[in-house]
């Protein structure tokens, strides 16, 4: 079974959206954490109903409204999507008004806004879509248990054609109490050679359309994904993907570039080390320096390893060797869960 | 469906009992669980009446056998969790470690650890704990940790339907044989965010709910957990178990019509509710029971009647909503409902729908209001929530 990208759209913190650059011309952080770059909302999204809506869902609904346009898809048969804390401002917001006015005269919008699927939900009354509607939140394999379903609706034959995506936002206030938690890093020119401790958060919305057909719309194919996986040897792949590179006749020499979501966190990426010397003849790259860390920047890796296939290039701001490729047949996205698994995306040239 | 779904354990937590058997015997005597609020800290105590699990959390930790000093670890929603997960597990007498079937936890909830947050958010000297409880995903991680499930772990979360879609994403992976059994269902704990949230929307009764009556006024929230241990017909082989019954079909669909309300048609309810059937195969008069979504409020039941009478062509089947025992307890609601629809078939019994009086003038149909044993064979549950999520499940003997 195969499933191919038809279109990859991602709001972030650099220049991904309506462009045709590829990471050429990098917003260097300004202040403590990564935010979106704003695009005209406008274009995609009624002025009225922007008013309304909170940050998160702007960029849930532009990102995804695109990535359909894009596919020229109408009504995609599913809507996925992946996110790790929801919306997390207007829940925010909601709980300060209830500490603040001792919970009376509450103000419902943010309430009504704040519940993990409300990007879903939007999606589906914009386009009018009553088809089937998921939303997963399991922090770090958000998007990848997402990802998962859409593999399994394919197989199912009950969707040729899925609008997966993955949402996640910070501010101000988030930051803070990030930064009181003692999670985040104090910033640093060079982020994943810091060597200190901490991380810089960050935000994002990437949406993809998804199709089982073969067809000149495809832009890569995700060959595969595996979640839960333990590196016990670190000498050699996980069981699982060895499994994978087995049913889809691959060796270690054919990923040509292996993404890693190192993000400068001195202990945390010691988890990436095995498997970077595992595909030591790869070209190696990172992305967590441009977008942040965020429980679903795995999506982000996915719309970069996307890109790398359609353009046939590897941008110098996310490569971390100085390996090359003369073509690039296919990247192996290894993420890595605090405390718990590592996760795998194989997406090929089609 | 293409591949047998068996269901071998419940396990529920909720107003009305601590346990699959207490719950049980709470619907059989018609003894709902509504009451003032005590445990939660909220200057609403005396206003609304609630589904309160009356425990609090020292003494959940009890339960579990665990120290008071991991109060800190926990969330109430994980704590509700592992209980109800805890006793689905052992009810199906499920070997976690066994390393020739894999077992995968799939939960649901709306708002995760907020009980927590609420609470250590306002307080200065806080250290924070609650960043690591407040996302969904931890109270899913705490069950897995405290029952030893290393593999494969999601969290749903599509409001009040979460708790049906945590199912239906677990039967997906058994019949693609990613795994070969799954702890599948929801949990919510009460928190004052939900309880100001739906008050603001002014859908609280202040009062007990009356689910389908005319003079309908709101839900009552409620808080607990409910999980099925549901396996593939491999695992039921290898370890030659007898199954508590089947699930025969399943169906996510979206209203599209508001971001809160359903439609007056109930046009999403329909497509779950006729998908579901359509994929079990079952002809529409075998269904003797349906375990409604029935919140109480004016807009859900009659938009649930509305497609109730059209998918049964108006005869339809003995109904009811079990939300005036427990209240609407948000994600774990249809986890909660799941354990229900899986006694009935055990039990042979249709349990009343409380505080009904007169049917609602626009539809006119009435739910089963007193205790009904029979043989029950089919059993359709549904379960709606904001978003336009609805969905619908259906248990078969």
């Amino acid at each position: 079974m195969n499933v191919f990208i038809n279109s990859a759209e991602a709001i972030t913190p650099q220049n991904t959206f309506n462009t045709n650059e590829f990471l050429t011309n990098i917003n260097e952080l300004k202040g403590d954490y990564f935010s979106c770059v704003k695009p005209d909302y406008k274009e995609y999204i009624n002025p009225k109903l922007l008013r309304r809506m909170s940050k998160i869902v702007r960029m849930g609904i532009a990102s995804s409204i695109k990535a359909l346009q894009t596919a020229n898809i109408e009504q995609p048969d599913a809507i996925i999507i992946g996110t790790g804390l929801g919306c997390l401002d207007d829940t925010i917001k909601f709980l300060d008004q209830i500490i603040e006015n001792d919970e009376s005269l509450l103000n419902p919008t943010p309430f009504i806004q704040s519940t993990h699927n409300t990007v879903s939900g939007q999606i589906a009354l914009l386009i009018d879509c009553k088809n089937y509607n998921f939303t997963f939140s399991q922090q770090e394999v958000s998007f990848e248990t997402a990802l998962i379903d859409a593999f399994m609706m394919f197989q199912e034959k009950n969707a040729s054609n899925i609008l997966l995506g993955s949402i996640d936002e910070i501010t101000e206030k988030i930051y803070l109490l990030l930064k009181k938690a003692g999670c985040t890093k104090v910033p640093v020119n060079n982020i994943l050679k810091s060597n200190t401790k901490g991380y810089i958060p960050g935000e994002g919305a990437c949406f993809f359309s998804l199709s089982n057909q073969e067809s000149e719309k495809n832009i890569a194919e995700i060959t595969a994904i595996s979640v839960f996986n333990k590196i016990d040897n670190e000498n050699k792949l996980p069981i699982d993907l060895q499994k994978i590179f087995t049913q889809r006749k691959k060796f270690i020499n054919d990923i040509d570039v292996l993404i890693s979501g190192i993000n400068g966190d001195v202990f945390e990426d010691k988890n990436y080390t095995s498997m970077q010397q595992i595909f030591k003849e790869s070209i190696h790259v990172g992305y967590k320096h441009l977008v942040g860390e965020y429980d679903t920047a795995s999506s982000f890796a996915t719309w970069l390893g996307t890109k790398i296939i359609q353009n046939q290039f590897v941008p110098d701001a996310v490569k971390t060797n100085s390996k090359s490729k003369k073509s690039i047949e296919n990247i192996l996205i290894h993420n890595y869960s605090k405390g718990h698994e590592h996760s795998f995306i194989l997406l090929s040239k089609c | 469906m293409q591949k047998d779904i068996f269901v071998t354990g419940v396990g529920v937590i909720s107003a009305i009992g601590n346990n699959a058997a207490q719950c049980f015997e709470s619907l059989r005597n018609k003894k709902s669980g509504l009451d003032f609020i005590k445990i939660l800290q909220t200057i609403h105590k005396d206003k609304f009446k609630v589904g309160e699990v009356r425990l609090t959390n020292y003494q959940l930790l009890d339960i579990l056998g665990l120290p008071h000093s991991e109060i800190k670890k926990f969330s109430r929603t994980s704590l509700l969790g592992i209980i109800a997960a805890k006793e689905a597990v052992n009810n199906s007498e499920i070997n976690i470690n066994n390393e020739e079937l894999k077992t995968g936890l799939i939960s649901a909830t709306t708002v995760g650890g907020m009980d927590k947050t609420e609470i250590e958010i306002t307080d200065s000297d806080s250290k924070m704990d609650f960043l690591l409880t407040h996302p969904c995903g931890d109270s899913s991680n705490k069950i897995c940790e405290y029952l030893g499930i290393n593999g494969y772990r999601t969290t749903i979360s599509t409001a009040c339907s979460s708790g049906a879609n945590a199912i239906i994403h677990g039967i997906k992976l058994i019949q693609h044989e990613i795994i070969d059994r799954a702890i599948v269902g929801g949990v919510d704990a009460l928190s004052k965010f939900t309880l100001n949230g739906f008050n603001t929307l002014m859908i609280l009764d202040k009062d007990f709910c009356k689910p389908f009556d005319e003079n309908r006024k709101g839900l009552n929230i409620g808080e607990g957990a409910g999980f099925l241990v549901i396996e593939s017909e491999k695992s039921m082989i290898k370890r030659k178990k007898q199954s508590i019954c089947k699930i025969t079909g399943y169906a996510n669909a979206n209203d599209a019509y508001h971001q809160t309300a359903s439609s007056p048609d109930g046009e999403g309810a329909y497509k779950a509710m006729y998908e579901a059937l359509k994929m079990s195969k079952i002809d529409y008069s075998e269904i003797d029971y349906v375990n409604a979504h029935g919140t109480g409020t004016p807009n859900n039941d009659l938009s649930e009647g509305a497609a109730l009478k059209r998918i049964f062509d108006n005869k339809v089947p003995k109904f009811s909503s079990t939300k005036a025992f427990t209240g609407h307890t948000l994600g774990a609601a249809a986890g909660i409902e799941a354990v229900f629809s899986v006694l009935s078939i055990q039990n042979s019994i249709i349990y009343p729908n409380l505080n009904f009086e007169t049917p609602i003038s626009e539809i006119g149909i009435k739910p089963q209001t007193e205790v009904d044993e029979r043989s029950i064979n089919n059993v359709l549950s549904n379960s709606f929530g904001f978003g336009g999520n609805n969905s619908s499940i259906i248990f078969s003997k």
